[in-house]
């Protein structure tokens, strides 16, 4: 018989057996539930929502629940004559996990984390190749992905915050309702992720620079060239720090003598500052709008042209006003972190500002083809537009009057203020 | 005179948009006024940015196009603006930061129609032309930070309890 007919037997073999041994390997790998560790949950749930000691808590016996592999437990709090029934989610394990079966918001963060750490170092890996090989192809690959990287960090940060919410809802002076979840490195890791972010998005800003520089130029200038390389250096060390602590937030053993002095929580430090002196927040509201005004007014311009009102320009000329848009996004991103760290709690829960990061990023899709691709570049005076262009333009208008539409209403469609 | 303004805010449109706590209501007519703000605050800046030398090779005289689009974003500003000034009659009117911004308005749209006539249409690059521009940015600033201002300084209508708004 010839190797081709023992390969396709082989490849047959082989997909019969996965198809037989996946159903058959995921019952094995069940984990036989644990009884119900009844002492276990009333802890817990005392702990969590810091009940007075004349509170009687009973738990119920174990329902299956519509969660896969959860069970669920319904806890009866008495305090003199309000009683309360809380439903709690059990795993096979004995790990009480969450009172709701909705997404894991902590889980969207160590989904999205990656990003930051090993997303970058592959984009700060590509640059490195772009340098050694001068290649232009992969300088404008690897700053898109920096870019790309640095956008993403956004909504990365944001979930940390909710996340933090999430595991540790009691008062910041009482510890986390889990044992094991360190607050102390909690609060670590946000500040150090603070600190991180503001590197990452220099060094995005930066990338976008060279961007724009290498569709004018050849080359990204060398100043440009050694300050992206620097700075996503610095990024790349900032980033692993910030990672070694969030590992140590549910992980003590790994835990070193070091880190047991962790520094003092920058971020709620600036948090602080921000909303506790009077003149502060006001301040960045204004330059929040200063800075959408010039955001806006820089795109209208450049999409007005793609739609044809100013077609006697060429798109070139336009090009070169592109990086003002990209201060006003600056100063807006600075402000708006300000007002973040100040009172994150306002806008993790808010489903007008997830909305609104979410048309931010989406944006971002746009100024990347305004500023690299060949289709608008080659626009001279006189010429219509491209079909691409035009809904590239058409939908830039939409995307930020939707993020100006969801940021003015965060006090109203959401809990904001 | 209190009472005629205070007899405005309670006019039945304007006080729904006050009270409601509808979407449709006071937040709908802020957001179209950000909107407007953005669209008249951001081509004239834009406009001024350009007369001041940024992006040279950009020719001025087909930016006059932009004044209608800039037309249409200053009379939402200012429909929307009266629906939430009579909404607030008695605490506006009152309030000397109001006026500023309306003084700062006046002189931003004046420079305006004239940079309008004397610089985009003609393409000169006189001296004067980039003084008005720069006094124009500087009126839009100020636009922009005496309206932000109107719910911090001054006497602040109703929901003086938030914190920040």
């Amino acid at each position: 018989m010839g190797l081709d007919h023992w390969r396709k037997l082989c490849t047959w073999w082989f997909a019969l057996a996965a198809v037989v041994v996946s159903p058959v390997g995921s019952a094995l790998a069940q984990i036989p539930a644990k009884p119900l560790d009844k002492p276990a949950i009333e802890a817990y749930v005392r702990n969590l929502y810091a009940l007075e000691k004349d509170a009687t808590v009973q738990v119920g016996d174990p329902k299956t629940s519509s969660a896969e592999g959860l069970r669920e437990v319904t806890v009866s709090v008495t305090l003199g004559d309000v009683r309360q029934d809380i439903p709690l989610l059990v795993s096979a394990s004995g790990r009480i996990m969450r009172t709701t079966a909705s997404p894991d918001v902590a889980h969207v963060h160590l989904l999205l984390n990656h990003f930051p750490t090993i997303g970058f170092l592959v984009g700060l890996g590509l640059y490195l190749m772009a340098l050694a090989t001068k290649s232009s192809d992969l300088m404008r690959a690897s700053l898109i992905v920096l870019l790309g990287i640095a956008l993403i960090s956004i909504p990365t940060y944001v979930t940390g915050n909710a996340a933090q919410e999430a595991l540790c809802r009691t008062t910041p002076d009482a510890p986390c309702p889990e044992p094991g979840i360190s607050r102390a490195m909690i609060l670590a890791h946000e500040g150090s992720a603070f600190g991180a972010m503001g590197f990452m998005e220099l060094t995005g800003a930066l990338a976008w620079l060279g961007l724009w520089q290498l569709r004018r130029s050849t080359r990204v200038p060398a100043w440009n060239r050694i300050a992206i390389l620097l700075l996503s250096a610095v990024t790349f060390l900032a980033m692993a720090r910030v990672s070694n602590i969030g590992g140590q937030i549910r992980h003590p053993e790994i835990q070193t003598a070091a880190a047991a002095d962790v520094g003092p929580p920058v971020a709620r430090i600036v948090g602080m500052w921000v909303t506790e002196v009077s003149w502060v927040w006001p301040t960045c509201e204004t330059l929040h709008f200063v800075g959408l005004s010039l955001l806006f007014g820089v795109a209208l311009v450049v999409d007005l042209r793609m739609l044809g009102t100013l077609r006697k320009v060429p798109f070139a000329a336009l090009h070169r006003l592109m990086p003002w848009g990209i201060l006003g996004f600056g100063l807006n991103l600075i402000t708006g972190f300000l007002f973040f760290v100040g009172d994150p709690g306002q806008y993790t829960q808010n489903i007008a500002f997830q909305w609104k990061l979410a048309l931010i990023l989406l944006a971002g899709i746009n100024v990347i083809y305004f500023t690299v691709f060949d289709a608008p570049w080659a626009l001279k005076a006189g010429d219509d537009a491209p079909l691409t262009a035009k809904f590239a333009a058409a939908s830039a208008i939409i995307l930020v009057v939707g993020v100006m539409y969801f940021g003015r209403m965060l006090p109203f469609l959401g809990n904001a203020f | 005179m209190m009472e005629f303004l205070k007899s405005l805010e309670d006019l039945r449109f304007f006080a729904w948009v006050r009270e409601s706590g509808s979407i449709w209501g006071y937040p709908s007519v802020l957001f179209l006024h950000t909107v407007g703000m953005a669209i008249v605050a951001g081509l004239n800046g834009a406009i001024d940015l350009r007369i001041l030398g940024l992006a040279p090779q950009t020719p001025v005289q087909p930016l006059e196009r932009l004044y209608p689009v800039m037309w249409w974003g200053f009379w939402l500003s200012a429909l929307s603006g009266t629906i939430l000034l009579v909404a607030d009659a008695s605490t506006k009117l009152t309030n000397p930061d109001f006026f500023v911004k309306m003084a700062l308005i006046a002189v931003a749209m004046v420079i305006a129609a004239k940079l309008r006539t004397g610089v985009v249409r003609t393409s000169s690059g006189s001296s004067k032309g980039k003084l008005l521009a720069g006094i124009s940015l500087i009126c839009w600033v100020g636009v922009v930070t005496s309206g932000r201002l109107l719910a911090y300084v001054g006497p602040v209508s109703g929901a003086s309890s938030l914190r920040h708004r």
